[in-house]
């Protein structure tokens, strides 16, 4: 998937961090508009850095990282400031902005959470909270989410249904999304490409199953063996790695 | 149970205190009924005094909370600030107050500014160190929320620093209430004259006259203002972070 104007490139990028080895060698990396873009890998690999130097949030030490428009970061803790209701929560990115506040309610409703809009962050459960997250992520109309191990902190049946949520939401409004995970079922169910960073060159897979993809088709005829293969593939290169 | 078991103690105390007064003679341990006719006795003297020591103190907290806020953001501002002059701050938190004090008549003359000041002096670092380290302590998802969005250096500060800092800087308060009632007192016990009388020299000058029980009666004056204020910051914890701080 490539594009004339990419939600994300990275080209050439060397990183290390103060005086250590480098961590990224003359990395070239494209997101294209619309796409989720998976970065797996072992433990120490890279994974979070590599998300905050395409977020902006770390300056490569050589290379050029280029992004359009203004992006959303989703944290692996949902980050709600916890003296703010919910409302003011999800606010927060168009406050800073200087940006009127009338999205927040679409932003609520997109994610189910309009009923509980004044309610403060401990007054909601673990999955409310991050779709709280998601809804603060999307306030700004954003073309482009990262998203660090996003789903990670959720039990089982709520981690299903916010990743549910979350594509349902990319499919609606088209961003693209960068994501980091170390489910690597999660990763080649959610995302169009992954990336697997390990020590040598990074692989880059092609997942190539229907879009969009509901639960089901993990496990069905038609689509379960490839989804399979495709898992075998990401965990092969991850194990070997 | 557990609201009873303090006033079950007092009580207790309380009586100890009386049965140990009978074994001795009123000028070194007046009983609790000679130490209440006594401040019933001089009620509207001890009232004005307890008035004083409170203004000083607050107006002393006041100051030193001013100063410790403010040298805090400074800090936040400047790392090469904050390790020019943090040593400079526990040094004078280490600085025996009695000891100043009498440099601090020299320097304003006998009044109340000097116990503003002791009171300021002692208050200070516990307000410093303690919005010291609530400005520090956003977590760094919350930080890299605010650079993500673009916020300013005062944005960041309003909006996330100031609200995190609530928990910890009240519980400096609470600390600093404290000292600040002792640090007016220990003013008034060097630089005070008496015009107006003051908790301090009321301890002073009743011991001195071997009047044991308005002594006892002032000292029991300054650990009910120290215990209003304290709960007073207990109440604006409450109002502050109640709703969304655990403790």
């Amino acid at each position: 998937m490539s594009s004339p104007t990419p939600a994300v490139r990275l080209h050439a990028v060397d990183f290390a961090w103060d005086q250590g080895p480098a961590l990224f060698s003359g990395l070239d990396l494209e997101l294209a508009p619309g796409e989720i873009l998976g970065l797996v890998g072992p433990s120490g690999c890279g994974k979070s850095t590599l998300l905050r130097l395409a977020a902006g949030l770390l300056d490569p030490t050589s290379g050029r990282i280029e992004r359009s428009g203004q992006p959303a970061f989703v944290f692996q803790d949902p980050t709600l400031l916890p003296w703010r209701s919910l409302w003011d929560n999800v606010a927060l990115p168009l406050e800073l902005q200087g940006l009127d506040t009338a999205p927040v309610q679409q932003a609520l409703e997109r994610v189910g959470l309009q009923d509980a809009a004044e309610r403060l962050p401990a007054q909601l459960s673990g999955g409310m909270q991050m779709r709280a997250s998601l809804a603060r992520a999307l306030v700004t109309r954003p073309e482009l989410i990262f998203l660090d191990e996003a789903f990670s902190a959720l039990d089982g049946l709520t981690r299903a249904q916010v990743q549910e949520h979350f594509m349902a939401l990319q499919s609606e409004l088209g961003f693209a999304a960068l994501m980091v995970s170390h489910d690597l079922e999660e990763a080649v169910w959610m995302c169009h490409r992954v990336l697997v960073l390990r020590p040598g060159p990074p692989e880059l897979i092609d997942i190539d199953l229907p879009w969009p993809r509901s639960r089901g088709q993990r496990h069905d005829a038609e689509h379960g063996p490839r989804y399979a293969a495709l898992l075998e593939r990401v965990t092969r290169a991850v194990v070997t790695s | 149970m557990r609201a009873l078991l303090p006033a079950v103690v007092a009580v207790l105390m309380v009586l100890g205190w009386w049965a140990l007064s009978l074994t001795q003679p009123e000028i070194l341990l007046p009983g609790p009924g000679a130490v209440l006719s006594a401040m019933w006795a001089s009620k509207a003297q001890l009232a004005q005094a307890t008035w004083q020591t409170t203004r000083a103190s607050l107006v002393g907290l006041l100051l030193g909370s001013g100063v410790g806020i403010a040298g805090a953001v400074l800090f936040l501002r400047s790392r090469w600030l904050e390790r020019a002059l943090y040593p400079y701050a526990l040094f004078l938190q280490t600085l025996p107050i009695i000891a100043i004090a009498p440099l601090l008549v020299v320097w304003l003359g006998y009044g109340q500014p000097v116990a503003v000041t002791t009171a300021a002096v002692v208050s200070f670092f516990p307000i410093l160190s303690s919005a010291n380290a609530g400005l520090r302590s956003p977590e760094r998802s919350e930080l890299e929320l605010m650079r993500l969005y673009g916020a300013t250096w005062a944005q960041t500060l309003l909006k996330l620093r100031v609200p995190r800092a609530l928990p910890t800087l009240l519980a400096g308060y609470r600390s600093a209430v404290g000292l600040s009632v002792i640090g007016a007192i220990v003013g008034e016990f060097v630089g005070s004259n008496g015009l107006p009388p003051s908790l301090g020299f009321l301890v002073l000058s009743s011991a001195r006259s071997a009047n044991t029980a308005l002594t006892f009666g002032a000292v029991f004056c300054s650990a009910a203002l120290a215990g209003v204020l304290f709960l007073a910051v207990r109440g604006v914890e409450k109002l502050a972070i109640g709703r969304w701080h655990g403790d």
